[in-house]
This record gives structure tokens, C-alpha cells and sequence, in this order.
């Protein structure tokens, strides 16, 4: 059995690099550092608790067979015995309580100035802003954060309509997002790395498909991604994109999704300008290449039922149009 | 007043062994058919009804988690979609939690309790069917409208706003909330009646000191129920007026707060996880004590152990709450006392060890499961721990971690002692036997099947998967756990398909048994299997804590109850010394119309508000035919 | 050619009534084999000899399991009949119904008509399901609605709650006015919509200015009340006697 837990838990460490890694046990945020050490130590005081308890069940079922009536010392060495163990378990939990205590001071402190981010949870994706003093370089992206390592990122967590919670395990642990408040999650990234994460609070039909990803690069690569998603358009587009994104702005989905630089300025549905740079549509859902962009458009209710992108009924020309142009959004 | 003959010929004093069972019989019998069995008042027809309705419910709830296990076994199924696994899960957990765990208790106290404390019926009589009946109201309420897919679909926490008028659409959670209000009148109600059982009509000198274990935890449970309770009934309340009539309980721009309905919830919550366990932890006391053939080591201990996880209780409910974003220091005071409920639960554990250690063990299927208990509950403690503790938590929270540890700490803590206790009390309520030879067969699929199933969801949950989905996507690379899970429960379902072949068997064709085959010492294995209508010939008089060890073949017993109507005994609170005669209610059919005119208004009041108006007043005409004085001898007292 | 299939009104209640019905047949049944565990004979035994109390000839036995599986074969039964009776949730319908959905019959003069057949096969989902109306409820904020109805009360636009209809309160008048668009300022939405979202958005309105309140109807909004709930019945709370001005034109003839 142990073997196979052991291999349980590596394996997939090992593998999850390419979709982005999502266990409290493969920590790389220095929360999550300190959680699984707590975690640990926790682990071994419990199972060290249990084998005991275990091993005295086991002895007094196996010594009934040296049976002989209790006498009155037997009964004041019991009570004994018995009233250490209870004062051994309170010591125990006073040290767990203990460490906590310090656990939970260590993940809630901030080293020196953060970056902030804006997170707004709506059924079932995520709308991410990056304020900026300068309104003109703030922009909103959907489902895919990124943060530079090595420093201190605090998210704001707000809500647009149910309750919703943020959890990369490998960065942090969760927070709740809540209607009519704004909660905090501060994350540092210790190495760079794609960490995958899930909503953990029941929220609806498609709770289950609600995934973000927070990407940690290197200094120099955030800037660079940071200056891209700042400006309207990054690849020079071809005639089948044009043609997409006449088809785009002609349709519902201008109605509902803003592209900076045309005039679809629908702010319902995520934020489109950069799609094609994300690593996956439908919050986690599928990767983003241009067959897939072109799947998701022409029924989304399959991919993920009860989602809010309606089924927009398109000719397959105009389909391969969209989906040329959408995956051109760099 | 008319001058009356002296009521001498009447009493049990002077009687016969024969005639004294004829007159019992008699006054305490019950009418047959259907009218007999709307009207019967008798606790242990009711205590049968709702046990066996509880196990029901049961595997009807084990047959929703075998769908969920199906739907999860691979990696994007498409077994069950998404509104269909919503409405399963929030099933599965709202059956098992409202309409199995707390009833299933309340039940085998509303059959053991008066025979344990020597009484001939339970306090409120009528009170008790009037329970059931609503209980069963509640539980047809909640099936019904998911067969006609109008089940809930929000969690069986039903947080707001997904729960509120804005986001949970239909009458969904609507029907979650009323089916809570059934449900929880239904517990209030057995709740009062074992208090007053419990306090006021033991067996002349049961004095606290000398009550058993099992009825001083479902005293503490009871007194838990009382408390608890009405938290949730307003929060359902405030739920359903939110969402019928626009009130703003919940709704943050108007003042109020979707934490409140957390907070409401969970503080009803964390006590009904009690409500649950505490029963658990008599039933174990009492099989302990009986298969090591001597009493529970620490009997004080173990009942302070029980009043303070009591009142522990009511202290922990924001640990449900860790992520919500609430003042970490405040967090921090309830991971404290969440792990400071773990000492009453230990010496609890302690004295049941030291008992074994001093005892003789006899490996019987009870005892099997008692042993299966601590294996298991001692791991859900375990896990309790590591939760308690806010930074842990925050990891853990809304995964399978949380779900293995609940199931450990329910399953293993409340179910296997219920099972243990229904192979042990099996004889009392039927005369029969359970086969021992299914029964060991029964524990072993049980214990191994469960821990298969739920020990791999730990890792699980720290690999990442959260709670409440219906699929996952195959890069995570759960799908092999998942598998070996979902392949797993089908040793749990054939343990408990087995169960249920050993029971209905052994119901008519079990072994006889005597009046007491396992040679207890509680005063409900010194009256027949099954007990007659009157539970007791004459009231016991007890001079210990286990009369029939001491007492040996002779049990004292008091007389002078009259035999003519339906008498009982009241004695103090303290001492149990005999203060008065107390007639007990006949049967009446009044509980069923006043469970059928209150099903109405609930069921209505779904729908619009002014049901609770026109709907009081079919309720007002049965309340008066409950209580109209009827001419019968009872009324004379 | 599509499947048509009428679906009984008030299914809820007659489905409650059925599985009523069955439940206590099936409680009855089971008393009855419960009732040999019961000692409660005129002459209670004393528990010496307890097999003659329960045993019985076979015969019942066998009738007495017979009737507990009948009963219980009836409950499975009828709970499987009444998931049958209740279709379950559509969220998306399939594109030959959408592209019905499109052929609104009007009269003349553009005030109401006909609804394609395809609403009836389906059960007028966009009028009765909760789901429906609540994603109207939704598309209401998201495609700006309020910006010239205000939350139904009117601004630029013409109220819904004043108890008065323009154009008629049957859902084709309002398919079209949202799709087609309106004389004096309401634009059309047939390029900005999809047709079953314009269907689920027509029948959230229809309820806003409902005379009576309707079960499926949404309740209140998480934000500033600042009217009764759709499931108030609203128009007959906030019924005015004259429509709300909002052109002199405004009106079948403009």
C-alpha cells in the first residue's frame, strides 16, 4: 500500500508540467512552501497518534487471554494512565495549535511592495484586470494570470454574482471570493513555472470547469507579456482575419465581448483582445489553437453545458473566418 | 364525586402473573389495520417505523453515490451531465445528513430509551407519531421532487446567493429549505420527549449516578438537538422569505450579508455532526460494555466526556468558514477549540481501551464493529485535526480531502456503531438472531470496501481536486484514484447489500433468541424479545448502573400501577424517587391528521405566502382534535 | 416533421398526488408484513416461545414479501414515470429548433400574431421554465436593457409595470419587438442576439409585467430593491391608468 501512495503522489508531480501543476504537494509558492511543511508535520504527529492508539487496541485484545480480575491498584494506575494520555493529547494539540498560529502569520506577510491584481469571479470564468495608475495601460484579460517571480502579488477577490473560491495549491492556498466583499490572496511565485488552478467553491453548473492558470516568469518575460497585453494589437492580420473579424463585429459577439481597437466593447464575456495568447479557452477547459477556438464558437453548450455563451448559428465559412481571427489575437 | 369501590382490584399489586399480562394487553394493546397503525402511539411500532424508514433512505442514498462514483470514475464522462450530478450530490449529502444519520439515532432512542430507564412508554406518546409522520412527509417531499427533476441542485449547504432568489432557479431550494423544516420539527419533537423520559420517568432508584451510558448521550444529544436546531430553521426561513417574498436576509446591497447564512448554517452545522456522533459513542459504550463483560471503565469521565463535547460544540462552527475571508485571529480562536474537542473524544477513547484491556473481550459481529470504529473514527480524528488548523485548511478546504474525512468521522464513527448496535438489539426488537456467520462477512466487505474507497480521496485532495464536480480533465491524472475509488465502493455496496439480506433473513428465519443472549446488564434485556406493548410487568427498581449483573435472576421490582388505563411512573430528576402516577395517551389518529394538515401548509407555502394563513386553520381544527378530551380513562388523572 | 407531444399543465401537482397515492399504498403494504413482528396480540406472550409469535403459515409469508416487493416495484415505478413526465433542463436547444423559432407569424400591423409551431412541441419552455426566465433575467442587464427601461419602471423607454402593453403581452410581440426592433427608438437586436436567447429575454419580460405571478418567475435581485420581485406579480402592484408617455406617436399606427 505505501509504495503505491508513494508513487501515487509523485508521478503526477512529475508529469503535470505540461498542463500546469495543481497539488499542494508540488509547492512552488512560498504559501504553499510553508503549508506543506505544516502539512508534514502534522502528518507524522497523527499517524505517530493513531499507530499508538492502534497498537494498545491491539494489545488489549490480545492479552485477554492472560485474563484475571482488575485489582484496586490495577484501577488507580488505569485512572493514571489514562489522565496522562489525556494531558499528552492536550500538549499535542496545543503544539499543532501553536503552529498554525506561526503558519498562519508567515503566508499573510508581505515582504515589500506587491502588485496588485484585480480578480472578479463570474459564473464560470475568471475576469482579471491589472490596475494601473495609468489608465491608459490598464487592460482585463480572463482565466490566465501572469506575475513575476520572486515577488509578492496581491489579488483582489471580488465577485460579480455566487461565491467562488481562488485555489492554485501549488502557490497558495484558497480564498473565497464573496458577493458584497473583497477578500485578499497574496502569492510569490519561487520559481517560474505554469501553476493550474480550480474554483473550490460550488458555484453552479459548470463549478467544474472553472479553471485559472497563473503563469510566473522571469522578470524580463513578465515586462514583455505585460507591454503586449497593454496594446491593442500585436500580429499584422491576413485577409481570412480581416474577413473573421468583419463576421465578429457583424454577429452577437460584439455584443457581448470587447476586442480594444475595434468596436466590440460587450463586456459580458471575457475580454478577447489578446485570446489567441492565452494557453486555453473556456477557463481551462481546452487548449487554444485554431481548431479548438473553432469548436468552442460553433457550439460551446456541448463543450460545457449551461455555460453563458449562447450558440451563435454561423456558415462554416464565416466559422473558419472567426477562428482565424480569433486565434490571430496574439 | 360519587362514592367510588376502593380501585384495589385494579392495581398490579394483587395480581396474578396471567391476569396481570391479560389486563397489560389489554389496556396497552394496540388496534390492528390500517386505522391501528395511523393511531398507534406505542414507541416501539414508531421506533420500528422510523428505523427502518432511516434505512431506506439509506440505500437510496447509496444508490445516488453509486452514480456519482460512475460519473467519476473516468476523466470527462458524460454518464450524468451537469444539473443531474448537482441535484445527485446535494441529494446524497441532504438525504444522508437529514433524512438517515439524525433520525436513525433518534429512532433507536425513541425504541431503547424508556425500555433502558424502565418506563412503560415515552413521554408525549402522540408528540412521538406526530414526529414520524412528518419525517416521512419530509423525506417523500424531498424524493418526489427530484424524480420530477425539481430536486435540489445547490449543495446540501445551500449557500447563498447560489441558493438565493436570484441565482437558484425554480423552486429547487425552495423545497431543500421546507423539506429542513419537516425534518427538523420532526427532531425537535423526539428531542422533548427523551429530555422528559429521561429526567422524569425513570425506574425508581435509577438515580443519575446509575443511568446508562447510551441514555446519558442521547440526553446530551437531545439537549443538543434543542439548541441547534432552531439555527437552522430560521436560516431555511430567511431562505425561503428571501426568495418567495423579496426580504433582504442575505442581499448585501441592501443590508444584509450572504457570511450571515454561513454563519446561521454552520452554526446549526457543527452540532448536527454531534447530534450524529454522540448516539454513536452510547451505542459503543454499550456494546463495549457487554462483550467485555464489565462495565465502562470511567464512568464519570465519560459522561463529562459527553456533556463537554456537548457544549464544545456549539464553539466551532467557523472552521466551516476558514476561506470565507473572515479576521484571522478570530479564525485562529476556533482552530483552538476545534482541537480542544479532540480531548473529550480522547478520553472517551482512552476509557474504552482501558475497558477492553481489563475486560474479555468476546469477538462477536457488535463487538467487530465497535473494533471497526475506533480503526476508522481514530483516522477521521486524525484528519479532524489537520483541519482544524487554519493554514491547513486553506489548502484542503472544498477537496477530497475534506470529503475522506468527513466520511471517516460519520462513517466510521456513526455508522459502524449503528450497524454494531442493530447485530446487538437485533434479538430485543425481533426475537431473532442475526447470523453471525453474514455478520462477520457483513464487517469485513464493510470496513475493508469503505477504507479502499475513502482513504485514497486524501490524496486526492491534496493532489488538487476540489469538491462538488462532475468531471475533471484527464491531464490532471486523478482519473487512476478515481477509478480505483469508484471499483472500490462496489466491496462497500456488497457489504451493505449483504446487510440488508441479513436482516430481512434473520427477521424470519433468525435463530430465537431469549430475553437477554448476550448476558448485558441494561434493564431492557430484563423484559422478553420482543418486548410485549407494556415493556414491563411490574416498574424495575434498580440498585446500580448494571441491575442485571448485580441482581443476577431476581430484579426488584415496584407495584402498584393500575392496570385498567395506561399508567406509568414519575420520579425526580436526581434520584429517581417515585413522585407520582402518571397516566400515558392511548393511541389516537389525531398526530397523522395534524402531520397531514401541517404537510400541507409547508408544501404550499412554497408556492405563496399566504398558505401559512388559510393553511393555519385546518392545522387549528387537528391541534383541537388532538387535544379535545376524549373520555377516556387517561383523561380521568 | 417535428414531434409533437402535449404536456400536462399543473404536472407538479399531479405528480405530487400520484406519488402520494403510491406511497401510502406502499406504506400499508409494508405495515402489513411488519405487523407479524408485532406481539401485540389480545394475549401478549411472555416471550417463552417467541418462533410461534412471528412464524406463521409460509403462505403469508410469501404474500406478506410479495407485497413489500409490489409495493416497492410500484415506487420505483412511479417515480420513474414522473421523471419521464418531467422533461429535464434543455440548455441549449438544437439548431433545426432554433431556426423555428424564427418564424414568428405577425399580423399586419405588427401587433401580435401567431407563435410557430415548434413553441407548443416544446411545451412553451420560454414562458414556463424558471431556467428560461432567469437567463432572460440575466441577458436584461447584460445587453443594457435598462439603460432606457430602467429596471421595467421606464426611462427613455416605455415601462413594463405600468400594467400597459404597447404592443400586447404575448410573447410573439415581444420576440419581435426585441428582435425587429420599434418605431421611436428601440432598436433591433435580430444581429446582437441569438434567437433563443431573444425568446428567454421576451418571456423574463413578459413576466416583469405580469398580472399574476407566475411560480417559475424569478425572484428579487441581489442588488438595490428598487421594485417588487418579478415573482410578485408586479404590474398589478404598480398599476398606473395611463400608459407612461413616451412619444406622442408611440402606437400601432405611428
Amino acid at each position: 500500500m505505501k509504495p503505491l501512495i508513494l508513487f501515487c503522489l509523485v508521478f503526477p508531480t512529475i508529469l503535470s508540467g505540461c498542463s500546469g501543476s495543481q497539488s499542494a504537494l508540488d509547492a512552488h509558492g512560498v504559501s504553499a512552501i510553508h503549508l506543506k511543511g505544516l502539512m508534514a508535520g502534522f502528518f507524522w504527529v497523527c499517524t505517530f497518534v493513531w499507530l499508538l492508539a492502534i497498537l494498545t487496541l491491539v494489545y488489549a485484545l490480545m492479552r485477554s487471554r492472560l485474563w484475571e480480575a482488575p485489582t484496586q491498584s490495577d484501577g488507580r494506575w488505569t485512572r493514571i494512565v489514562v489522565a496522562g494520555a489525556v494531558a499528552a493529547t492536550a500538549l499535542v494539540i496545543t503544539v499543532l495549535t501553536i503552529a498554525s498560529f506561526y503558519t498562519t502569520r508567515a503566508i499573510d506577510e508581505s515582504g515589500g511592495d506587491a502588485i496588485t491584481i484585480v480578480v472578479k469571479g463570474e459564473q464560470w470564468w475568471w475576469r482579471i484586470r491589472y490596475p494601473n495608475p495609468d489608465k491608459s495601460l490598464e487592460f482585463e484579460t480572463a482565466n490566465e494570470i501572469h506575475i513575476p517571480v520572486g515577488q509578492d502579488v496581491r489579488l483582489e477577490l471580488e465577485s460579480a454574482d455566487v461565491i467562488h473560491s481562488f485555489w492554485v495549491p501549488s502557490l497558495a492556498g484558497k480564498q473565497d471570493l464573496v458577493p458584497g466583499r473583497s477578500n485578499t490572496l497574496l502569492i510569490r511565485a519561487e520559481r517560474p513555472g505554469i501553476y493550474r488552478g480550480q474554483c473550490a467553491e460550488f458555484c453552479g453548473l459548470q463549478h467544474s470547469h472553472m479553471a485559472i492558470f497563473i503563469v510566473a516568469d522571469d522578470a524580463k518575460s513578465y515586462a514583455g507579456w505585460l507591454a503586449s497585453q497593454q496594446i491593442d494589437r500585436t500580429a499584422a492580420m491576413d485577409d481570412e482575419a480581416l474577413a473573421g473579424q468583419t463576421v465578429f463585429l457583424a454577429k452577437p459577439c460584439a455584443a457581448c465581448h470587447t476586442v480594444r481597437g475595434t468596436s466590440a466593447s460587450g463586456t459580458t464575456g471575457p475580454d478577447l483582445t489578446h485570446v489567441g495568447s492565452r494557453r486555453t479557452i473556456g477557463a481551462g477547459l481546452i487548449e487554444t489553437t485554431r481548431g479548438s477556438l473553432a469548436a468552442w464558437i460553433a457550439d460551446p453548450q456541448t463543450l460545457k453545458p449551461g455555460n453563458n455563451m449562447p450558440m451563435v448559428p454561423l456558415t462554416s465559412d464565416e466559422l473558419r473566418q472567426v477562428s482565424r481571427y480569433m486565434d490571430n489575437l496574439k | 364525586m360519587t362514592a367510588i369501590a376502593p380501585d384495589r382490584d385494579t392495581r398490579d399489586s394483587h395480581l396474578a402473573e396471567v391476569e396481570l399480562q391479560r389486563h397489560l394487553s389489554t389496556t396497552w394493546g394496540s388496534a390492528s389495520g390500517v386505522w391501528g397503525a395511523l393511531s398507534n402511539v406505542d414507541h416501539k411500532v414508531i421506533g420500528r417505523r422510523y428505523i427502518v424508514t432511516a434505512f431506506v433512505f439509506l440505500a437510496l442514498g447509496g444508490a445516488l453515490s453509486l452514480a456519482m462514483r460512475l460519473q467519476l470514475s473516468q476523466p470527462e464522462a458524460r454518464f450524468i451531465g451537469p444539473d443531474r450530478y448537482n441535484q445527485i450530490f446535494t441529494m446524497h449529502g441532504t438525504n444522508m445528513m437529514f433524512l438517515f444519520a439524525v433520525p436513525v439515532m433518534e429512532a433507536m432512542a425513541v425504541y431503547l430509551v424508556p425500555l433502558m430507564v424502565g418506563t412503560r412508554n415515552i413521554a408525549f406518546p402522540r408528540l412521538n407519531a406526530f414526529s414520524y409522520w412528518m419525517f416521512l412527509a419530509g423525506g417523500i417531499l424531498l424524493w418526489v421532487a427530484f424524480a420530477i427533476d425539481t430536486g435540489p441542485d445547490v449543495g446540501w449547504f445551500a449557500y447563498v446567493p447560489l441558493a438565493g432568489p436570484q441565482y437558484g432557479t425554480g423552486k429547487r431550494a425552495d423545497i431543500w429549505a421546507q423539506m429542513i423544516t419537516f425534518t427538523e420539527i420532526s427532531a425537535l419533537a423526539v428531542s422533548l420527549e427523551l429530555v422528559v423520559t429521561i429526567f422524569k420517568q425513570r425506574a425508581p432508584g435509577m438515580s443519575l449516578n446509575r443511568i446508562p451510558l447510551f441514555v446519558w448521550s442521547m440526553l446530551v444529544t437531545s439537549f443538543l438537538v434543542i439548541l441547534a436546531m432552531p439555527a437552522i430553521m430560521i436560516a431555511s426561513t430567511s431562505l425561503i422569505l428571501d426568495r418567495l417574498v423579496g426580504t433582504h436576509f442575505f442581499n448585501p446591497a441592501e443590508g444584509g450579508d450572504v457570511l450571515l447564512w454561513q454563519h446561521l448554517f454552520w452554526f446549526f452545522g457543527h452540532p448536527e455532526v454531534y447530534i450524529i456522533f454522540l448516539p454513536a459513542v452510547g451505542m459503543v459504550s454499550t456494546i463495549v460494555a457487554t462483550f467485555t463483560q464489565r462495565p465502562v471503565f470511567g464512568y464519570l469521565a465519560m459522561v463529562m466526556a459527553l456533556i463537554t463535547t456537548g457544549v464544545l460544540a456549539f464553539g466551532l462552527w467557523v472552521h466551516h468558514m476558514f476561506v470565507a475571508g473572515l479576521p484571522r485571529l478570530g479564525e485562529s480562536f476556533f482552530t483552538a477549540s476545534s482541537m480542544a474537542i479532540a480531548l473529550p473524544a480522547g478520553l472517551q477513547i482512552f476509557c474504552w481501551l482501558a475497558t477492553i484491556w481489563w475486560g474479555r473481550p468476546i469477538f462477536k459481529t457488535p463487538f467487530l464493529f465497535v473494533l471497526g470504529f475506533i480503526f476508522t473514527f481514530v483516522i477521521g480524528g486524525m484528519t479532524g485535526v489537520m483541519v482544524a488548523s487554519v493554514p491547513f485548511d486553506t489548502q484542503v478546504h472544498d477537496t477530497y480531502f475534506v470529503v475522506a474525512h468527513f466520511h471517516y468521522v460519520l462513517v466510521g464513527g456513526a455508522l459502524f456503531p449503528l450497524l454494531g448496535a442493530i447485530y446487538y438489539w437485533f434479538p430485543k426488537f425481533t426475537g431473532r438472531m442475526m447470523s453471525e456467520r453474514l455478520g462477520k462477512w457483513v464487517f469485513g466487505l464493510i470496513v475493508v470496501g469503505f477504507n479502499l474507497t475513502f482513504f485514497p480521496m486524501h490524496i486526492l485532495g491534496l493532489q488538487g481536486m476540489p469538491r462538488r464536480i462532475y468531471t475533471y480533465q484527464p491531464e490532471m491524472l486523478w482519473g487512476g484514484l478515481n477509478m480505483f475509488i469508484s471499483l472500490s465502493v462496489l466491496i462497500l455496496t456488497a457489504g451493505f447489500l449483504l446487510f440488508f439480506i441479513d436482516v430481512v433473513r434473520s427477521a424470519f428465519h433468525g435463530r430465537p433468541a431469549g430475553a437477554n443472549p448476550w448476558r448485558a446488564s441494561t434493564l431492557e434485556w430484563a423484559t422478553p424479545s420482543p418486548p410485549p406493548c407494556y415493556n414491563f410487568q411490574r416498574v424495575p427498581v434498580v440498585s446500580d448502573s448494571v441491575p442485571l449483573w448485580s441482581d443476577g435472576e431476581v430484579l426488584s421490582v415496584a407495584s402498584g400501577l393500575r392496570v385498567d388505563r395506561r399508567e406509568l411512573l414519575v420520579t425526580g430528576v436526581v434520584d429517581a424517587s417515585p413522585e407520582a402516577r402518571e397516566s400515558s395517551p392511548g393511541h389516537s389518529v389525531w398526530p397523522f391528521w395534524t402531520a397531514l394538515a401541517t404537510t400541507i401548509v409547508l408544501i404550499w407555502s412554497i408556492f405563496t405566502p399566504w398558505a401559512v394563513v388559510w393553511g393555519a386553520i385546518p392545522v387549528a381544527i387537528a391541534l383541537t382534535g388532538w387535544f379535545w378530551p376524549k373520555g377516556t380513562p387517561e383523561d380521568e388523572s | 416533421m417535428l414531434r409533437t407531444h402535449k404536456r400536462p399543465s399543473n404536472s407538479l401537482f399531479w405528480s405530487l398526488a400520484i406519488a402520494a397515492g403510491v406511497a401510502v399504498a406502499a406504506a400499508i403494504s409494508a405495515r402489513k408484513a411488519l405487523q407479524r413482528l408485532d406481539s401485540c396480540t389480545p394475549v401478549c406472550d411472555s416471550g417463552t416461545k417467541p418462533a410461534q409469535t412471528i412464524g406463521s403459515a409460509s403462505g403469508i409469508r410469501t404474500r406478506d414479501r410479495l407485497g413489500m416487493l409490489t409495493a416497492f416495484a410500484l415506487c420505483l415505478g412511479a417515480a420513474a414515470l414522473l421523471g419521464y413526465i418531467r422533461e429535464p433542463l434543455r440548455l441549449r436547444q438544437d439548431p433545426a429548433v432554433t431556426s423555428e423559432l424564427e418564424k414568428i407569424r405577425l399580423m399586419p400591423n405588427g401587433i401580435s400574431g401567431a407563435p410557430p409551431n415548434i413553441d407548443f412541441a416544446l411545451g412553451q419552455p420560454y414562458e414556463g421554465a424558471s431556467y428560461n426566465l432567469a437567463q432572460g433575467k440575466r441577458l436584461y442587464s447584460w445587453f443594457g436593457c435598462a439603460t432606457c427601461h430602467g429596471d421595467g419602471q421606464g426611462g427613455k423607454g416605455p415601462s413594463f409595470l405600468d400594467g400597459w402593453w404597447l404592443y400586447g403581452p404575448e410573447m410573439v410581440s415581444i420576440v419581435s419587438s426585441i428582435r425587429d426592433g420599434r418605431p421611436h427608438g428601440m432598436p433591433p437586436f435580430k444581429d446582437r442576439i441569438p434567437i433563443e436567447q431573444i425568446w428567454q429575454l421576451a418571456g423574463y419580460v413578459q413576466s416583469i409585467g405580469a398580472y399574476q405571478a407566475k411560480v417559475a418567475a424569478p425572484g428579487r435581485n441581489d442588488a438595490k430593491q428598487t421594485r417588487p420581485a418579478e415573482n410578485r406579480a408586479p404590474a398589478s402592484i404598480l398599476f398606473e391608468p395611463v400608459p407612461t408617455l413616451v412619444h406622442p406617436d408611440q402606437g400601432p399606427n405611428p
